[in-house]
């Protein structure tokens, strides 16, 4: 009786025990013709669309052929890539291409999706073809708390419209801190350092210090030189601010107005070492033969970077030569000070050919 | 090893043919698309070590077309590279350079590259500078 009560108990596992294993070993079999599938059928979608594509970047392409609908996100992915790839009028040819294939309105439904990857290819299709239909959708999502989702609306509104979209997206610019400022540069660059930099300057006028810095950044990024006069305003009414004055005269280095000369003068002795850097790195840029002696003080600061920059500034002032160099780094006593000019005079004379 | 070779036979005559190092298999296939309707034959290195094996074997092309950002080796370590090489030392090099690494055209120039083109780039511009370069094929020309 036992005897049976087990037998009936093994086959029944053994039983179960084959209809698990052959259940996994179909489910293994069904995913690897899933994959197989899809890869054949995305070898199929390139093969067909990549040279359609690649022709429409250069010419019209006559008779398109219809794009099946499980198709239409593959395309996008696929023109956005495109779009990524060239300038000038091939983006626009792109553009008519993607028209004629409706797929603004497949872009259009998946920017309002809920599958982010989805969504950031539409809303970039969207900006590339200058949908102003996407404009409500996308202006919504620049307060999105999701960093990449609210840039990328942003970017994609500068396309569609740069001088209706930087009024509203400068605020942001300035605020948004987890937007990396490389990305912002990349939008602005877009919609053009005439347009982007006098709007960077006026909002630093009025916003906290720490938003001017960061919109000061964003000018010297751009190369903004038409916010220069505002960017004076706004250091002039924050002279020692310590986030916006080393900004403003890294910017006044790159602009290189000598007009600017007398405002870099007043940090090269400021109490704050990261202002007196940024002005001795700056007159290294633009300052004269008149900032030698100043030059050389600071070659004795007690920060080394300090003492650095100084050296540099002191080697690209106007009229200075190697020979002029050696004179005055034979004139200092204190041999740890007057290596830092080491750099800039090359290898020793006796190892000169 | 894997060694693409796209080359279009040739109707009337023998086309010029460019070497494209470019390890991005899309922007690779975007050039060569350009460049076959360009008129050229294309041979392609996918990374540096294949650029390096291919200059050694090869007959030197009508131009290089190499891309700074390779996998093994460098586009600016291949100028010099091909520079050393005595058949090679006058081929034309046209760099491709992405915005973020605009810095290093310098750089290419100074190793010997003759001309650069940054990505994302015009293509009626990159074939301009190509025909400049490599000479406009024969039966364009015409």
């Amino acid at each position: 009786m036992v005897d049976t009560l087990i037998l009936h108990w093994v086959w029944k596992t053994v039983f179960a025990t084959g209809l698990f294993s052959m259940a996994v070993l179909v489910l293994i079999l069904a995913l690897r013709l899933g994959r197989r599938y899809h890869a054949f059928r995305r070898h199929a979608f390139r093969t067909q669309w990549h040279p359609l594509l690649s022709r429409g970047v250069i010419e019209d392409v006559p008779g398109l052929p219809p794009l099946a609908r499980r198709d239409r996100y593959a395309f996008l992915e696929l023109w956005v890539a495109f779009q990524e790839s060239f300038t000038g009028e091939s983006r626009e040819r792109l553009n008519h291409l993607a028209l004629r294939l409706g797929v603004d309105r497949t872009a259009l439904r998946l920017s309002r999706g809920s599958r982010l990857s989805k969504r950031l290819v539409a809303m970039t299709a969207l900006g590339y073809l200058r949908c102003p239909e996407a404009w409500d959708v996308l202006h919504n999502l620049i307060r999105h708390a999701n960093p990449t989702l609210s840039l990328v609306a942003a970017r994609a509104l500068a396309r569609i419209d740069g001088n209706r979209a930087l009024p509203l997206l400068v605020p942001h610019f300035a605020s948004r801190h987890d937007w990396p400022l490389t990305e912002v540069t990349q939008v602005l660059r877009e919609t053009g350092s005439d347009l982007a930099a006098p709007m960077l300057g006026q909002t630093a006028l009025t916003g906290s210090p720490e938003q001017a810095a960061r919109l000061i950044r964003l000018i010297e990024a751009i190369r903004g030189v038409t916010a220069l006069s505002l960017v004076r305003e706004v250091l002039d009414a924050h002279p020692d601010d310590a986030t916006i004055v080393p900004a403003a005269l890294r910017l006044l280095g790159q602009c290189e107005d000598p007009r600017d000369l007398p405002r870099l003068r007043r940090y090269v002795r400021h109490a704050n070492w990261i202002i007196r850097l940024q002005a001795a790195a700056a007159l290294g840029k633009m300052g004269t033969m008149e900032d030698e002696d100043e030059l050389i003080a600071l070659l004795s600061d007690q920060h080394w970077w300090m003492r650095y920059r100084a050296a540099e500034g002191l080697s690209r002032l106007p009229q200075m030569t190697r020979q002029r160099l050696i004179t005055i780094r034979a004139r200092i006593d204190d041999e740890a000070i007057a290596s830092v000019l080491d750099p800039w005079l090359g290898p020793p004379v006796d190892q000169v050919a | 090893m894997k060694q693409d070779e796209h080359e279009m036979p040739a109707k009337d005559a023998p086309r010029p043919t460019i070497l494209v190092v470019e390890d991005h298999e899309d922007t690779f296939t975007i050039l060569r698309f350009l460049l076959e309707r360009g008129g050229y034959a294309v041979r392609h290195a996918a990374d540096g070590r294949q650029a390096q094996e291919l200059v050694s074997t090869i007959a030197p092309t009508a131009l290089v077309v190499l891309d700074v950002m390779l996998p093994f080796l460098s586009g600016l370590q291949l100028i010099g590279f091909i520079r050393k090489q005595p058949q090679w030392r006058s081929v034309p090099i046209l760099m491709l350079t992405s915005d973020a690494t605009e810095r290093d055209v310098v750089l290419a120039l100074d190793e010997g590259a003759n001309d650069y083109v940054t990505k994302p780039f015009n293509p009626k511009e990159l074939l301009a500078r190509v025909h400049r370069l490599a000479g406009r094929p024969t039966a364009l020309a015409s």
